[in-house]
Order: C-alpha cells, then structure tokens, then sequence
C-alpha cells in the first residue's frame, strides 16, 4: 500500500494499523505535497458529506413518486430527510466541537463579568449575606406576624438560638416574616420574635446547593484553562505544518490528528450558520414591583448564547446568564415551630436551550420570538422574548427586546416561583 | 409485505423509501449530473422497485436491487443523450475562480470532476464516497474483483484531485 492509498484510508476510516499510520505521519511530516493531498481528501470528504443538493431529493420528486404509485406522499418525507441531513450537519462532531470552545470561551468571560460586578451589591446567597428587604417593608411583616403570635413562651428564643455574630443577626432578624405553625409553645414578644429567625441560619439545602453550582462552574472554567492553552499549542503546530515545515523527521501521532481536527474545524466554520449574542437584562419582578431595581444590574445581568441556523427560519439557541430574581418562600423552623417567610434576592446562574424564529435575515429591522427552556442553579427556568436586531455590519447586529423569565425553585420540598419581565438589549456576531 | 392490503402496501413502501430515497437520489444525480435526469432516474427507480415488490420479485439484497435498477436507467440515459464524450483531463480548461471557495464551490468543483470521469469510476466513487460502501460492497455492485473496486475508487479519486488541484489551493492553504 502506497502513501496516497494510506491517505484516502486514513481518512475515510479514521485510523490505520499502527506501524502503517506511523510510516504515514512520518512520511506527511517530510512531504509537502503528501501533506497537500492529505487535506485535499479531507476537504473532499466533507464536501461530499454535505453535498444537499444530492442527498436531499426535492419534494416535487417524492410527491411525484407516490403519484404515480396512487398513494399519498407521506408527510414530510422530503422536508424530514433535509432537517435530518441539517441536523447532522449541525450536531457533527466538528461543529459541536467548535460550538464546545466558543461557548468555554463565552462562559469565561462572563464568569469574569460576575467577578467584579457581583461581590460588593449581591454576594451569592449561600454566603448568607443575601441582599435583604427594605428595613420598613420587611419590619411590617415582622410586627404582622408577631401580632398573630401567642405569647407565652418566652424561653423558646433563648432555647433555640445559639448564640451568633452581631453582622449575621442584623442580616437576618429583619428578613423573615415568622408565624408559629401551631398554637401550643410559641413565643410572642417582638424581641423574641427578632430572635426566632435566627434559624434563617441553616440555609436551605437547594440555595446551598445554587452556590456550589457557582463554584463548580468556576472550578471547570479554571481545569479548562489548561485545555485551551494546549488547543492553541496545537494550532500553532498546525500552522507550522500546514507551512511546510519539511526538515523536521519526525512528527507526532497529535499533531497530525490535530491537523485533522483543525482542517474539521476550518470546513465546520464555513458550513455553519452561527452567531454569538451577548446582551443585558434590565429586568423587574413582577411580584413586588414597588421592590428597589436590581442592586447588581449592569454586566452581571446579562446573557451570552449561541443561535444555530437551522435552514428555513428557525436557530436553535442556547444561552447561559445570570440574572436577579427577587426569591419569596416559605419554609418550616427545624423543631417545626414557626413559619418563615423569606424575601431574598438572589443572582442566579442558568442556562437554557431553545429557538427562535426570525423570518428576515437581513437589514435594520429582523423581527424575532424566542423560547427557551433549561435550569438554573437553584430550579427551573423558562424565558420567552420578543425583539428584533439590526444590522450593523456584515458580522454585526444589535438587539433589542421584551423579555420575561421564569423562575420555580424548591425549599424544603415545596416549590415557589419569581417571574421577571423587562428589556433585553445586546449585540450579536455572525460567524 | 407490499402484497398486502393497500394501506399496508402504501406503508410498507413508504417505510422503504425513506430509507433508500436519499441514497437513491445521491446515486442518480451525482452519476448522471443532470438535475432533471437524475430525478426522472429517482422516480423510475422507486416505480419499477415498487412493480417488482408487487409483482412478487425475489430480492435477497434489497440494496442491490435498487442500486441495479437506477444504475440501469442512469445508462440508459447517458447512451440515449450520448453524453458522455470524455474530454482527455489535460485539455479540458476551467474557468478560473477568483473569489473564496466554500464547501458547495468545493462540491460544484468536484461534480465537475466527476462528470470528466468514465462512467465505471464515477459509479466506483459514488458508491464508496456517497453510499459508504466497503470495497467489497463496491466490487460486488459493480461486478467486478475487490482489487478492481479499490483500483477504481483510488483512480477516481486521484483524478479529480488532479482535476481540482489547481482551484483549490488557495482555500486548502497548500
């Protein structure tokens, strides 16, 4: 077996017995024009894998065939053939590869984001400094509850309540709205009632589990730092090959399938149809509207996504963010006392998939609705949004839109919700 | 199975396109080139598959049966259009492109280069490029050995990388 016939092997199947693909690479690494065929085949292959016009039989065929055999064209057999060809097309190896960096890449720099915006205005929750209620709002709940309140037992605070820091108290003695949750044993004086939330101090489980997710992320960003750092390495490497770099002897298994991969990634970036958005939420909560706007606004209420065109008018988009939800829950104290009503806002990481429908590509008004459907750190979530983007450039649109979320999130095994609804505004790159 | 009842004739069938249809029509279009043609191939062929299923024909490849069938009529259509007048690779000239490739400029090139073929190679690429077929597969479609199959196929492939080499170097980098 020759070298070319190694080529057009090694391509089509994917490996070569070892001793014939070493001969192979060492052979690519001194020829040039080995090396030329190499990727001539490999922009071949996929030039063939994605040649529509001839995998993709026009529907007026098929409904002819089933004419002419007296049957009815079964529905959608054509249009289903081309949106399975697409997503193939879009979910193959190389182009998930490519959305996979970009999305790395994207996620980073808005972990940066978070990093300088977030620590002074909304520490994340379970750092138990949650931004709190107004002190006027919050202390009329307060004295509601303890209205409602029997008194007659006024040694419960003290028997409850280890002792805390003097910071963590005034953070929490304001917030809940507490109510015993049966008559008998409950205390009744407002500064017992003050010092009755002070098992706000267990933080609930599910928004324990909302930081870790933060951390979890932060912690991958960080293990991937490496990864990129060799992505680019092999780049580089590549470039050098790819320049005829003929008087090495030897090259390596890596570098040749990283050429590989690369010539994938080069033929995936022209194929695809992708754009990377990022955009800013100015957002309200529709339950408590007279509540003080965000504290965190600016960058660290914002969305990065990716939206991949399907054909037609329809982009799959995924999109991770975060964003302040005002977070209103009841929960149980651990003796099963007392009834707690917390009012927090919290900023929260998620990250949806979804489409959107746009039916003009082009110019200054490309009207657009958007669905998506995913989770945040501490529940589910849903956004809908309406807008349109206008060019800007050739790569270059801006956006702007309506916007409302959803938000359902559980607390000791019972499930609440914050809705938001305001403007959303951006820009977008098109690959 | 098509000898059923109508509705599930009609279901079988339809069952049996949509799983040849895309291969089918990938087949006749990049063999004979000719959108028209290659469609009017892609109907016959699922008409005839269609008579034979009814008819009671044995099948024991039903790839195969299908693949003869449309090979049969893309010949029957290259004698009786008398396309093919193989022009010698040296002396076919190309218009030179002056603008950025991308993968359908690619494919168009490549097509081009496909039609410069005799027949035997082209269908050897075709059914080992387009249909993913082994060698063996190949040789037994064609009716040839498996050192012929893999002969053609290299051929083919290697012409139309001569063909190609010179618009395609600068978007390869080579």
């Amino acid at each position: 077996m020759n070298y070319t016939e190694m080529v057009e092997d090694f391509v089509t199947l994917g490996s070569l017995p070892t001793e014939q693909e070493n001969a192979l690479f060492n052979a690519l690494a001194a020829d040039e024009e080995l090396r030329a065929e190499f990727k001539m085949s490999l922009a071949m292959r996929s030039a063939v894998r994605n040649d529509r016009a001839a995998f993709v039989p026009p529907p007026s065929s098929v409904n002819a065939v089933f004419a002419r055999l007296g049957y009815s064209a079964p529905i959608g057999a054509a249009a289903g053939a081309g949106l399975a060809m697409r997503l193939r097309e879009v979910f193959s190896g190389s182009n998930l590869a490519a959305a996979a960096v970009g999305a790395l890449l994207m996620g980073l720099a808005s972990l940066g984001f978070n990093a300088t915006g977030a620590a002074d205005d909304a520490p994340p929750l379970a750092d138990g400094h949650a931004v709190l209620l107004p002190d006027n709002h919050a202390k009329a709940s307060l004295a509601t509850s303890a209205a409602t309140a029997s008194a007659q037992n006024d040694g419960l605070a003290a028997a409850s309540a280890p002792a805390r820091s003097a910071d963590n108290i005034e953070s929490f003695s304001d917030a809940p709205t507490a109510r015993p949750t049966h008559g008998a044993q409950t205390s009744g004086s407002a500064a017992n009632m003050a010092a009755a939330p002070e098992v706000n101090s267990a933080i609930p489980a599910d928004m324990g589990a909302a930081d870790q997710t933060f951390a979890a992320v932060e912690t991958a960003g960080a293990a991937e730092r490496p990864a990129g750092e060799q992505l680019a390495a092999a780049v580089l490497r590549n470039v050098n090959l790819s320049a005829g770099n003929a008087g090495r002897a030897a090259i390596g298994r890596q570098e040749l399938q990283s050429l590989s991969i690369l010539s994938s990634l080069e033929e995936a970036a022209s194929d695809l149809k992708m754009d990377a958005t990022y955009r800013l939420l100015a957002m309200r909560s529709l339950q408590q509207s007279d509540l003080p706007s965000t504290a965190n606004a600016g960058p660290n209420n914002f969305a990065v996504g990716l939206n991949i065109d399907m054909g037609s008018d329809f982009l799959f988009v995924f999109e991770v963010g975060r964003e302040e939800f005002f977070l209103d829950f009841e929960r149980r104290t651990p003796d099963d006392l007392w009834l707690l009503t917390e009012r927090r806002r919290g900023n929260i990481l998620w990250g949806t998939m979804g489409m959107r429908y746009s039916p003009v590509d082009e110019g200054l008004f490309q009207p657009y609705a958007q669905l998506g459907l995913g989770g945040a750190a501490i529940g589910a979530l849903g956004r809908a949004q309406l807008g349109f983007e206008g060019d800007l450039s050739s790569n270059v649109a801006f956006s702007l839109g309506l916007e409302t979320s959803f938000l359902a999130f559980p607390v000791d095994g019972a499930w609440f919700n914050s809705q938001n609804i305001g403007l959303t505004y951006g820009f977008s790159y098109k690959f | 199975m098509v000898r059923g009842s109508r509705r599930e004739a009609e279901a079988a069938f339809s069952e049996l396109f949509n799983r040849y249809s895309s291969r089918i029509h990938a087949y006749a279009y990049r063999i004979l080139n000719d959108q028209e043609a290659a469609e009017d191939v892609y109907q016959e062929t699922f008409v005839r598959f269609h008579k034979a299923l009814r008819d009671g024909a044995e099948m024991q490849n039903l790839t195969g049966f299908l693949f003869t069938i449309s090979k049969n009529l893309c010949l029957n259509y290259l004698k009786s259009k008398k396309r093919r007048n193989t022009v010698p690779i040296e002396d076919y000239d190309f218009e030179v492109f002056n603008h950025t490739y991308e993968s359908e400029e690619l494919m168009n090139l490549i097509a081009m280069a496909l039609d410069l073929l005799d027949f035997e190679f082209r269908e050897a690429f075709v059914l080992r490029e387009y249909q993913g077929m082994s060698y063996a597969e190949v040789a037994e479609m064609t009716g040839t050995t498996l050192a012929t199959a893999k002969i053609r196929v290299h051929r083919a492939k290697q012409k139309i990388k001569t063909i190609l080499k010179p618009y395609v170097r600068d978007i390869l980098a080579i």
